[in-house]
């Protein structure tokens, strides 16, 4: 149940992109399609939960345990980096179908601040091993779910009459608004 | 001497970090509740942005073109954990205040684009005041912001009551909400100024086109203006097929951001 | 493994060793700073639910702090420390405890709070607390922590039709979450004083 309610937050309560602000350079960047925003949400989810998983047990059992947790900060960007790689060379040769659906934007990914921030987070409420990694599995959720929607809307109000100097990213952060007010509805949810 | 003044100018005004590059939005719009806080963020910011392009101009010749970003990665995390200890220790308000978004400079493409557009091809001392105006530019514009949710979200100013009581605060500026609808109306007015001037001039209009602007910048997909995937993928070796993937990727954000003029 | 990317990978290591090492430096020197300014904050939070007091002790013997009993009554709290609170000559006026609530919109809040020794709450103050902008952390503003203050009862309520009775507290508007859990926190509190006696 306590774990139910971590996914919910962490997916619509907290989105991650709605009310904590990370990771909106991809979000207004590619959500001009539908498809393409699935994809990179898709892409997201699969590094996320992968990179809570491996961020987390780096912390418990080499951080923690040598008494340099200090390092986190610079341990967890470098693992985020070089897990990328890795994903994206293991999608290459074992999973070719997933690797042509995500390809394109695990590279984009190392600097997508949600990841570094869910690892982060995680860190911040000592979440066990199995809460770190649905709550990032959450995250990453929101963040598709979020995105996704945006892609949905921006691809109606492309042909509406939208005032010039409101063109382009304005228009996509006031529709953001709206949308993080939509999302407050949530947060009666977790009591 | 003259360089460096101008280097200070084009990075307060000429090319401002969030009002005309815009870059580093996620800390603009999450720590901005406060105009003590946007201060705050924008000067730690600064403090980081300055000692890493000094550093990595230093290091210029001795690193290696192919492992660039993880190096620069390793510079700036290491400076952002120094300064975050120094927080700690020191402004302890400020620390709990930023909470999360201090580890997350890391991220900020403000300091990895200026450091693959900048520091890697200057000396130090220019590169110093890149850092300072660069820095300070983000500070003005993180104040700024912070000033004008803060007043009518909340009705004071670095936490001083300045409105008459019968002003009714507009919360929604503070809440997660008002960041989107504050920075949404700031980019319009800008927009609104450029096309202006763009149509007194009689010229075309261009969507951010410049060289060292968010083209170069490692957090790739800054506003959706330009994909640089190169960066990125000078992360890695650079194979055969990324490279198409790249080739790919430019073109189509290329047909993308015409469609948006 | 060709030689140019021995080349790299070594400078690569280079830079990561350095800037380790300079951050356990950094770390070592940082971390005496850290810790005062931490002792610091508390002992202002201290200062301010009790300004009576002289000296305040650390209490070793107390009993269960995150027993079921707290948890029992509906209150998903934590004591954190307990305090004996002494005037100048030495005698026992009070305590203050320093209380972790969990039930806050944006995580833990952890704040201290100085009760008599007849039972009035001196007041509140917040150690740490990650409420939303404008709206739970006005929870820090004092007009909302000097309702609890001075009051002599042995449960707090809050309502958001304005408070008519001694044991009331206005809830922060658009934050009942916040309010519910600052109130937990010194139902809690309370709670435990009296069963220290």
């Amino acid at each position: 149940m306590e774990l139910f309610l971590i996914a919910v937050g962490a997916c619509l309560v907290n989105n991650v992109v709605l009310s904590q602000f990370l990771g909106l350079c991809p979000f207004i960047g590619v959500s001009k399609k539908v498809d393409t925003a699935a994809g990179m949400g898709g892409a997201v989810i699969f590094v996320v939960t992968i990179a809570s998983a491996i961020t987390n047990l780096i912390y418990t059992f080499i951080l923690e345990k040598l008494n340099i947790t200090y390092l986190q900060t610079i341990v967890f960007i470098l693992v985020i980096a070089a897990l990328v790689q890795f994903v994206e060379m293991f999608l290459k040769k074992m999973v070719p179908s997933l690797y042509k659906a995500l390809g394109v934007y695990l590279p984009l990914i190392t600097t997508n601040c949600a990841v570094l921030g869910v690892a982060l987070l995680n860190v911040q409420k000592s979440y066990g091993f199995i809460s770190a990694v649905i709550n990032g599995f959450g995250t990453a959720v929101g963040f598709t779910v979020a995105i996704v929607i945006m892609a949905g809307i921006r691809e109606k109000i492309e042909y509406n009459d939208i005032p010039e100097s409101f063109k382009g990213t304005p228009i996509v952060l006031l529709t953001a608004g709206l949308m993080a007010m939509a999302f407050f509805g949530f947060s009666g949810l977790i009591k | 001497m003259n360089k460096a003044a101008e280097r200070l100018k084009c990075g307060i005004i000429t090319e401002n970090p969030t009002f005309v590059q815009m870059l580093g939005m996620c800390p603009t719009m999450a720590v901005t509740t406060s105009a003590i806080n946007g201060i705050g963020m924008g000067l730690t910011t600064t403090v980081i942005l300055i000692l890493s392009n000094m550093m990595i101009s230093a290091l210029r010749k001795i690193i290696p073109d192919k492992v660039r970003i993880p190096a620069y990665i390793v510079i700036v995390a290491s400076f952002v954990t120094i300064v975050q200890f120094l927080l700690e220790g020191f402004v302890p308000s400020l620390y709990d205040s930023l909470g999360i978004y201090i580890p997350l400079i890391v991220v900020n493409c403000i300091i990895l684009g200026r450091a693959e557009s900048y520091a890697s091809k200057n000396n130090i001392w220019l590169s110093m005041f890149d850092g300072i105006g660069m820095g300070l530019g983000f500070t003005v514009g993180l104040t700024s912001i912070g000033i004008f949710r803060e007043l009518f979200g909340n009705g004071s100013v670095f936490g001083k009551h300045i409105m008459p009581d019968s002003y009714q605060p507009v919360s929604i500026l503070i809440l997660a909400p008002g960041a989107f609808f504050v920075l949404s109306c700031l980019i319009a007015v800008q927009n609104k100024v450029r096309l202006t001037k763009l149509k007194k001039a009689g010229e075309a209009i261009s969507v951010c086109e410049r060289e060292d602007g968010c083209a170069t910048c490692s957090n790739t997909l800054c506003m959706g203006k330009s994909y640089t995937v190169e960066s990125v993928m000078g992360i890695k070796e650079k194979t055969d097929k990324k490279m198409t993937v790249a080739k790919d990727l430019k073109e189509k954000s290329k047909t993308d951001s015409d469609k948006e003029v | 493994m060709s030689r140019e990317s021995m080349k790299n990978t070594f400078i690569l290591m280079l830079i990561t060793l350095v800037a380790g090492l300079l951050l356990g430096l950094v770390y070592e020197i940082t971390k005496e700073p850290i810790e005062k300014e931490k002792l610091k904050a508390k002992e202002e939070a201290y200062k301010a639910v009790f300004s009576e007091a002289d000296s305040f002790e650390k209490m070793a013997d107390v009993p269960d702090t995150t027993g079921d009993k707290i948890k029992g009554m509906g209150y998903d709290a934590d004591i954190d420390e307990v305090m004996d609170v002494k005037d100048q000559t030495g005698n026992h006026i009070g305590y203050v405890l320093t209380v972790t609530d969990h039930e806050g919109y944006g995580g833990d809040i952890q704040f201290a709070m100085g009760v008599r020794e007849d039972g009035t709450l001196n007041g509140i103050s917040f150690l740490s607390i990650g409420e939303t902008a404008g709206l739970g952390m006005k929870a820090t503003e004092d007009s909302f922590k000097s309702q609890f203050a001075g009051k002599n009862v042995s449960c707090f309520s809050y309502t958001k039709s304005g408070a008519s009775a001694q044991d009331e507290i206005d809830a922060l508007s658009g934050a009942t979450i916040t309010t519910n859990a600052v109130t937990n926190g010194v139902n809690a509190g309370l709670y435990y004083v009296d069963s220290l006696k």
